[in-house]
């Protein structure tokens, strides 16, 4: 009986240093070769054709499912959020009497605007040659976005993206037939040069993979205050000059370097990105 | 050969869910295959070697996904199935009556 049990506890071993996969020398031996056929892949064009042909087959099921989301998003919101938006109507109504006052203001002023619009030929589409897109997907870090257009729609690696407010997304990483990936300011790898409205400061923002972009090197004395606009620079890089980058939310006085940091606020919400336009070609 | 279609589709299914639906109620969603990977590789039977098949498989997915280099998720996948297996053989013991 005692042999019985012995020969159960050495067969309960044996089967643990048969198990291949448990087996030190041959565990590692598998992940290396692994690791070598990864290596092999990456220096070849292989997995951006794989991924071409996957994004080519999800495309129609990523688009159904971004509008479904957006469709049950709204509808749970709605549910969630329903004593706030009571309050909020309440609010909006008094809001509402205000604005009817101030209407009648803008519209002066947008007679006034539509004329210095045609002088200055500022429309979008007459200062950039723009192609639009709907964004089916994004990535779990906020820092990428997909968007359903491609190379096939004339769309090349760099371009810039706006909203239409023209406010800078980012700009094109990744081009695939029918699909494209973009990388947001907000991330770490992003650095563009900005001017502050009106100013004349010129300095560096950076994204740090949160919400907020950072400014850096910005000249001490240089006077920027919070709620400043930031626009594109002038002095080149990828992007047009002029365009919406956010407003200045907070500013840090560094004692040990000569330039001063801010914290910006983007000019746009990367929950609201449905529909953005890419920039195939500008006068910049 | 069918767990792992079946489990292959569920991963094509929860990468698309995790990339284009579920981003409109959480503002960071966690990565879903990579805890099923782990669920997985904890439950299975010990005899199984099913999981390191299909941590393979969720990372391939994940990196066709992802922005990083080609490889980075099948190698994190099989990295944590391997040390979910390894602990689970060397230091923990169920009680079997």
């Amino acid at each position: 009986m005692f042999n019985k049990k012995k020969k159960s506890i050495s067969g309960y071993r044996s089967f643990f240093i048969k198990d291949h996969f448990y087996s030190q020398k041959k565990c590692l031996a598998f992940i290396f070769s692994v690791i070598v056929i990864l290596l092999f892949l990456n220096l070849t064009f292989f997995p951006k054709q794989i991924k071409n042909t996957f994004y080519f087959v999800s495309r129609p099921v990523q688009e159904w499912l971004w509008i479904k989301g957006l469709a049950f998003s709204d509808f749970f919101e709605g549910i969630a959020k329903g004593s706030q938006i009571k309050e909020e109507n309440n609010w909006l109504l008094s809001q509402n009497k205000e604005l009817i006052s101030q209407n009648v203001e803008l519209e002066k002023l947008r007679e006034e605007n539509k004329i210095l619009r045609t002088a200055l030929d500022l429309d979008l589409e007459k200062t950039f040659d723009l192609k639009m897109a709907q964004v089916i997907g994004r990535n779990v870090s906020n820092n990428i976005i997909i968007i359903n257009k491609g190379a096939e729609d004339g769309l090349k690696f760099n371009l810039p993206l706006i909203t239409e407010e023209k406010a800078l997304i980012g700009k094109i990483v990744e081009v695939y037939e029918n699909i494209s990936k973009v990388q947001l300011l907000s991330s770490r790898e992003s650095l563009l040069n900005i001017e502050i409205f009106n100013k004349n400061i010129y300095g560096v923002l950076k994204g740090k993979n949160s919400s907020d972009y950072f400014l850096d090197l910005v000249p001490e004395e240089s006077e920027i205050a919070s709620g400043d606009l930031i626009i594109t620079s002038s002095f080149g890089g990828d992007f047009p000059k002029e365009l919406l980058v956010g407003t200045v939310e907070s500013i840090k006085d560094s004692k040990t370097v000569s330039f001063k940091e801010a914290v910006v606020k983007p000019s746009f919400n990367v929950q609201d990105l449905n529909y953005v336009f890419i920039i195939l070609s500008s006068d910049f | 050969m069918k767990k792992l279609l079946f489990f292959t589709f569920l991963f094509y299914f929860l990468i698309l869910l995790q990339e284009s639906f579920l981003l409109h109620f959480f503002p960071y969603v966690p990565n879903i295959v990579l805890v099923a990977i782990c669920l997985i590789n904890l439950f299975e039977e010990k005899n199984d070697n099913s999981g390191v098949y299909l941590s393979l498989i969720g990372g391939f997915f994940l990196d066709i996904f992802s922005e990083s280099f080609f490889g980075f998720y099948i190698l994190t996948s099989l990295l944590i199935s391997f040390f979910i297996k390894i602990i689970l053989k060397n230091y923990i013991q169920f009680n079997l009556r």
